[in-house]
């Protein structure tokens, strides 16, 4: 269970990226985040696990407040079981796919088997079967950075996966990959999401992927929630009210818009 | 008189005004650039005759002597094959000093690197001050360093090794912490996202990235290491320069090219395996 | 928990690196007690203690009116004289490796010389530096002289190789354009080689000479140089003010040799 109440966030700098959110997101749901470039999309996904830090309202995840007493080890404790997909995949090039899986492990570690990089029978087999649950077992014994990039998110999503998450935060997870993998992928987030009852928030750049696949579809604009429903509900108006213009062949990934 | 003004004021008016290097024609000008060139050229005249009254340059003695050097260079290139035995010993010390300096120096450059990368550490005025300090030890040349280490520890191969770790100490930071700083710290946040301390997520997402250039750097290092410890001895730092610098004082010069012969096939043979497993490594 | 049975043939044949890893530490381990010489006692004596003690008093106290003093045989006329001894070695080698450097590349001579030029390289490259300056002190006795013939003889090795590789990365298609116009070898050189590999020449030498810094420094320990002796004889004597103004002259030479001729490479290369 997540609950933002009126929560802000404004940079050091001086820009404001969120005002005032107020969203609740239930385990197991699957909502997408769209909006503009700039709208503040990365910046609601990240305030979850606190790779940035709210500077007003209330955060609650999980029954844990997320705010800036939440820190050390509590806050390295709160984030085991949050898992986290990036645009660019992030993976550790020059080392294998099965060793990149077994990176979501090291934060049960202690020091000298951390630094040994040592992990135990049964964590290679949590990490090999991660891999199996999104089918791209047979490369385990690869160099992660001689795949291609749907495979690569693929072991992203296995490294999440290993963490045995009740949360995973993706971050335009498909916006690297044609539509062909981008399907893929996405097939892959819906049913784990069904399968294993994660929730999944995911910041979408193309309307129609999210429409497709998400069930809640939230839209952002300048920093403020505009929209909040079901992908049913999204109608040409609404598209136009969060983007504030009309759609163009950017904000598409496949060929036509499956609205109603 | 009137004439060499005229002249002085041709070739300096360049130098001083903006007008004389302009070109006017009817409907157009151009400004030639400043003419630095001849600048250089008589800077480094300058210098050049500086130098040469600075290094008591004696071009007589350099001349008279000549044969002097034809004489020990052919001695050289008789090299006496039963010195053979009497240099293994020093010849084992030499490549000791080189492995054992490289290994101390490189294992204590780790930390050192890893507080001098900015993107590691993000406090400007540690890695700051890390690097200036950092800077500051490597000017000083290892063979300084040997030979003041000879009065700290003594003579012999210790100081010979001190000298050699503290080289490699200074070298393998510098060059491992840039090599830090060009590795891709996306990888760093992931594994730090899923509740990852910082020595863990450095030792899953950033170690692998630089484990290759490291063990390369650390085998240039040893390349280095290994002509330095040849030489280190003749400051009485331990390994063969010992034994060269006690052969030449005797002027027995056959021995000296003995251990020339050994110590060039040593370097060879050891620059060619480095850099075998050099390129294995990138 | 149950795994998929592929899950658990993938993890009996996963490569086994553990063997390969541990034999691999064993042996830098052995290679490290090897390599460490025997010594009994404490590694540093109580004297040694002092010694260091007071070096790093003489340090942050030097003797500042050798410091700041332009007499002869002070740390700036020494610091400067360093320099000299550099640039003139790092001119000699500069002259006798342009020439070798063509005669060493292999798309201007034939490839017998080219090796026999390299073979040359790797002597000279592998000759102990100290062993030259020996040689050169029997010749001219010591002192700053037998110093600048050493850095010049040495420098001839690096400068040589260096610019081998800049002639042989030259770009010929000017050579031949000119040679379509029929100009003589005198044009060739002043429109076709000089403009390509001038700033490359210049900034080979200006690299060798901030190696050759460090190296008239150091010469001076084996008397083929002041800076590097008068600081010995300082320790030597005692004289720990004195070795800690020597110290800050070597430092500051350096440094600022090495900037200047990092930046002048850096101008030169990216105009
Ligand atoms: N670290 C930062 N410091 C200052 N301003 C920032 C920072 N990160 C983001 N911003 C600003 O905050 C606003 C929201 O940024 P955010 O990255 O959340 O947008 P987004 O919706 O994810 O956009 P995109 O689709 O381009 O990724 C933007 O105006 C951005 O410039
Ligand atoms: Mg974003």
């Amino acid at each position: 269970m997540i609950k933002f109440r009126n929560v802000g966030k404004r940079y050091p700098n001086g820009t404001v990226a969120l005002k005032n959110v107020t969203l609740d997101i239930d385990q197991g749901e699957f909502v997408a985040i769209i909006g503009l470039s700039g709208a503040g999309k990365s910046t609601l996904i990240r305030l979850v696990n606190k790779m940035i830090e709210p500077t007003s309202g209330e955060l609650v995840v999980n029954d844990t407040r997320v705010d800036e007493k939440l820190n050390g080890f509590p806050l390295r404790r709160f984030r085991r079981h949050i898992g986290m997909v990036f645009q660019s995949f992030n993976l550790v090039p020059r080392t294998t796919v099965l060793k990149n899986v077994l990176g979501a492990k090291i934060a049960d570690k202690g020091f000298l088997a951390s630094i040994l990089g040592y992990y135990s029978k049964k964590d290679q087999l949590d990490a090999l079967e991660a891999l199996h649950k999104v089918g791209i077992l047979d490369k385990a014994f690869i160099r992660a950075d001689q795949l291609s990039g749907g495979q690569m998110q693929r072991v992203a999503l296995a490294r999440t996966l290993a963490q045995d998450p009740s949360i995973i935060l993706a971050d335009e997870p498909v916006a690297s990959l044609d539509p062909v993998t981008a399907d893929m992928i996405m097939t892959d987030f819906r049913r784990i999401n069904e399968e294993y009852k994660i929730t999944i928030i995911a910041n979408m750049h193309h309307v129609d992927v999210a429409l497709k696949f998400v069930r809640r579809v939230v839209g952002i604009r300048d920093g403020e929630i505009v929209f909040d429903g079901p992908s049913e509900a999204v109608t040409e108006d609404i598209l136009k009210r969060i983007y504030n213009r009309e759609l163009t062949e950017d904000d598409i990934m496949f060929k036509k818009v499956e609205v109603v | 008189m009137r004439k060499l003004i005229a002249l002085l004021q041709e070739i300096f008016s360049p130098y001083v005004s903006k007008a004389a290097r302009t070109y006017k024609a009817k409907d157009f000008e151009v400004t030639a650039p400043y003419p630095i060139t001849a600048f250089i050229a008589l800077a480094l005249v300058t210098i050049f005759v500086l130098a040469v009254e600075a290094s008591n340059i004696d071009l007589v003695q350099f001349f008279g002597n000549l044969n002097n050097m034809w004489r020990i260079l052919s001695r050289l290139l008789q090299p006496n094959f039963r010195f053979l035995p009497r240099m293994t010993g020093p010849m084992i010390e030499t490549i000791q000093l080189s492995v054992g300096g490289t290994l101390i120096g490189s294992v204590l450059a780790v930390p050192v690197a890893i507080f001098s990368a900015s993107n590691i550490v993000k406090a400007s005025a540690i890695y700051g001050s890390v690097r200036f300090a950092m800077s500051l030890i490597r000017t000083i040349p290892v063979l300084v360093y040997a030979a003041m280490l000879m009065f700290i520890v003594g003579m012999g191969a210790m100081a010979g090794l001190v000298a050699l770790s503290i080289f490699t100490f200074t070298i393998v930071a510098k060059m491992f912490y840039e090599v830090i700083e060009t590795v891709d710290m996306a990888p760093y946040e992931a594994i730090e996202s899923t509740g990852a301390d910082k020595v863990q997520a450095f030792r899953v997402a950033v170690l692998p990235q630089i484990l290759g250039s490291y063990l390369s750097i650390v085998l240039y290092s040893f390349e280095i290491n290994v002509r330095s410890a040849a030489i280190i001895g003749f400051v009485g730092a331990g390994g063969i320069g010992l034994l060269l610098s006690d052969r030449i004082s005797w002027r027995q010069y056959e021995d000296v090219g003995m251990i020339l012969l050994v110590l060039f096939a040593v370097i060879i043979l050891i620059e060619t395996l480095s850099r075998y497993l050099r390129r294995r490594l990138a | 928990m149950n795994y998929h049975p592929e899950v658990l043939h993938s993890y009996e044949h996963r490569p086994k690196t553990l063997i390969l890893k541990l034999s691999i530490t064993l042996g830098v381990i052995l290679l490290f007690f090897w390599s460490i010489p025997s010594f009994d006692g404490p590694l540093i004596s109580e004297s040694g203690l002092d010694i260091v003690t007071r070096m790093f008093q003489g340090l942050i106290n030097p003797t500042w009116d050798k410091i700041f003093s332009l007499k002869t045989f002070h740390v700036p006329y020494l610091m400067y004289e360093t320099v000299m001894v550099a640039f003139l070695g790092t001119l000699i080698g500069t002259v006798v490796a342009t020439p070798l450097s063509f005669l060493g590349s292999r798309n201007i001579t034939n490839s017998v010389i080219a090796f026999l030029v390299t073979v040359l390289v790797v002597l000279i490259r592998t000759m102990p530096f100290f062993v030259i300056g020996l040689i050169y002190i029997r010749v001219v006795g010591p002192g700053v002289f037998a110093g600048v013939l050493t850095i010049g003889f040495t420098s001839t090795g690096m400068i040589t190789k260096l610019y081998t590789e800049s002639v042989e990365d030259m770009d010929k298609g000017i050579l031949e354009a000119l040679d379509s116009t029929g100009a003589t070898a005198v044009q060739k050189l002043r429109v076709g080689i000089v403009p390509q590999l001038f700033a490359n020449f210049v900034s080979h030498s200006l690299y060798r000479f901030d190696i050759n810094v460090r190296n008239a420094i150091i010469l001076g320990l084996i008397s083929a140089g002041r800076l590097g002796f008068e600081l010995q004889a300082a320790i030597g004597n005692f004289r720990y003010r004195d070795a800690g103004a020597y110290l800050w002259g070597i430092i500051l030479v350096v440094m600022i040799i090495e900037f200047a001729s990092a930046s002048l490479r850096k101008r030169l290369i990216y105009g």
